[in-house]
């Protein structure tokens, strides 16, 4: 049998398409090549980025990027303002910059993509450190140390520690996107971890039976905790503890630099600790926030 | 002037391909076995819609405008979060593969239906005026020629199916899309992985498209009754 004409269009198709995975397109030399490890392709010809942060002061307005659903750091009230620890900070910045804040939403994951492609001028979304994001995107100093806990339901009496619902059959809901997702799927090898969209929606599938455990940050799980008085309850031993920080472009060392220096200051003022006994230690914002995202 | 240079990044490619793939094969199967609802279901919703009996054809197109009304993100969501917490679904997979069957058939639905009302009026009453019974006529006359007419927009179908099944990730489905939004949100390389998945997609929808072309054909040089 002679391959038809479709067939040899279809190989031919295939072997282009091949080559293309995995492409990342910088703005450099217009040559073909192929590498093994990570490739920088946003400083390929060796200049530094703009300084957001600059231009955000020149144009008089800063632009965050935020993902609401993230409690107590990224939340939405009623009237549809952006609340919670994070938009304190992103607002105490704006104002010692001497410029209004202009907050964006984005799903969680689309964060950093908006954040490269120039969308937004800084991403304050309660981003954990890591090695692996910080190749593409740079961090500020910690502002915040938090870490993974996991909840379960009250009704389950006997779970002491996350091995001990490490076992085939279990489910183990998450949040896509979220480093508590990533550790999940390393740590659990016997149980199934189910990545859903975000907290609210890991919760509700917690509520329904649809998993027996979930694993999220800490200070969001308190607030869940607190929400479901007697119904959930927070395992005592933390599975790992993290730093946050917020996202930059990356290589962008006079913006990393300057939000620092105004971390510094702001951490430990008495707008921030105002901040953290709003969020952290008192529930009566419950009420005013919108449930879901 | 900005040049683009293309890196393939082999290191990246060796890391993710089998998730990739683990993710493509979710894709295929909740494809797959929602098509298998959505056929049946949507001929037996088609026929339906042109049946004599009134009542029949008021309740099978009340379900084609009730689904058709809803996106399919508030369909997945309705079912897996509100149904399926009165019914047992057996988990996201099944309940993904129920919601996307239910909201294709309601699409097959109408591809069917425009596929028997393109058969010449005077083909059945052909059949009728030389003693068929509706039933026979249908089943000798009216079909074998709606199916020719139909069988290209079903295969497209399945196609806009496939592509629809990047939604289920929105209910924990661990599908193609679900893990690459997985591996950005960890390698932060949102340029080279949604470019694999877009081509991912491509190939898919494109290869089948061709084999469904093939499969045209071969129908179109043996298909004369």
């Amino acid at each position: 049998m002679f391959p038809t004409p479709e067939v040899l269009v279809l190989k031919r198709v295939a072997a282009v398409l091949g080559c293309l995975l995995a492409v990342s397109i910088a703005t450099s030399a217009c040559s073909i090549r192929t590498t093994s490890g990570s490739d920088d392709g946003s400083t390929g010809g060796g200049s530094l980025p703009a300084s957001s942060i600059a231009a955000a002061k020149s144009r008089g307005t800063l632009v965050v990027g935020t993902s609401p659903g993230y409690l107590p750091f990224d939340m939405k009230d009623t009237k549809g303002d952006f609340v919670g620890y994070d938009m304190d900070l992103a607002r105490a910045m704006a104002k010692s910059m001497g410029v209004k804040v202009e907050f964006k939403q984005y799903d969680f994951a689309a964060l950093i993509p908006a954040l490269k492609q120039g969308s937004v001028d800084v991403a304050i979304a309660g981003f954990s450190i890591t090695g692996e994001r910080a190749l593409e995107i740079s961090y500020s100093e910690p502002y915040y140390a938090a870490g993974q806990s996991m909840l379960v339901p009250a009704s389950d009496g006997t779970t002491k520690s996350w091995q001990d619902v490490d076992v085939a059959g279990k489910r183990i809901g998450v949040s896509q996107g979220t480093t508590g997702a990533m550790l999940a799927h390393n740590l659990f090898k016997h149980a199934t971890v189910a990545d859903y969209e975000n907290l609210p929606a890991t919760t509700l599938a917690l509520s329904q039976q649809k998993v027996d455990a979930i694993v999220y940050d800490q200070p969001g799980l308190q607030i869940s905790a607190k929400q479901n008085p007697g119904k959930v309850r927070i395992l005592p031993d933390r599975l790992s503890t993290e730093n946050l920080g917020i996202v930059l472009k990356h290589n962008d060392i006079a913006s990393v630099q300057w939000v620092n220096s105004f971390l510094d200051s702001y951490l430990g003022s008495g707008d921030e600790k105002l901040s953290r006994d709003t969020w952290f230690n008192s529930v009566a914002w419950f009420d005013q926030m919108q449930q879901s995202k | 002037m900005p040049h683009f240079e293309i890196v393939i990044d082999t290191e990246l490619i060796r890391q993710t391909w089998k998730l990739f793939a683990a993710g493509l094969w979710v894709t295929l199967q909740v494809s797959f076995f929602a098509l298998l609802i959505a056929v049946p279901l949507g001929v037996l919703l088609g026929l339906g819609r042109v049946s004599r009996n009134r009542v029949v054809r008021g309740v099978c197109m009340a379900y084609v405008e009730f689904v058709r009304g809803i996106p399919l993100i508030v369909l997945l969501l309705w079912i897996y979060f509100g149904v399926g917490n009165l019914l047992p679904l057996g988990g996201e997979k099944p309940a993904a593969i129920y919601t996307l069957g239910l909201f294709s058939a309601a699409f097959v639905a109408e591809i069917v239906r425009s596929g028997v009302q393109a058969v010449p009026r005077g083909q059945t009453e052909a059949a009728r005026s030389s003693g068929m019974t509706y039933l026979q006529a249908m089943r000798y006359v009216v079909l074998p020629q709606a199916l020719r007419t139909t069988l290209p927009p079903l295969a497209g179908q399945f196609i806009i199916l496939i592509k629809d099944s990047s939604l289920v990730s929105i209910i924990s489905v661990n599908d193609l899309t679900l893990v690459a939004k997985n591996l950005v949100a960890s390698t932060a390389k949102s340029m080279e992985i949604y470019t694999a998945l877009a081509v991912l997609y491509f190939v898919l929808t494109f290869v089948l498209a061709r084999l469904v072309r093939l499969l045209e054909k071969r129908y179109a040089q043996g298909g004369h009754a």
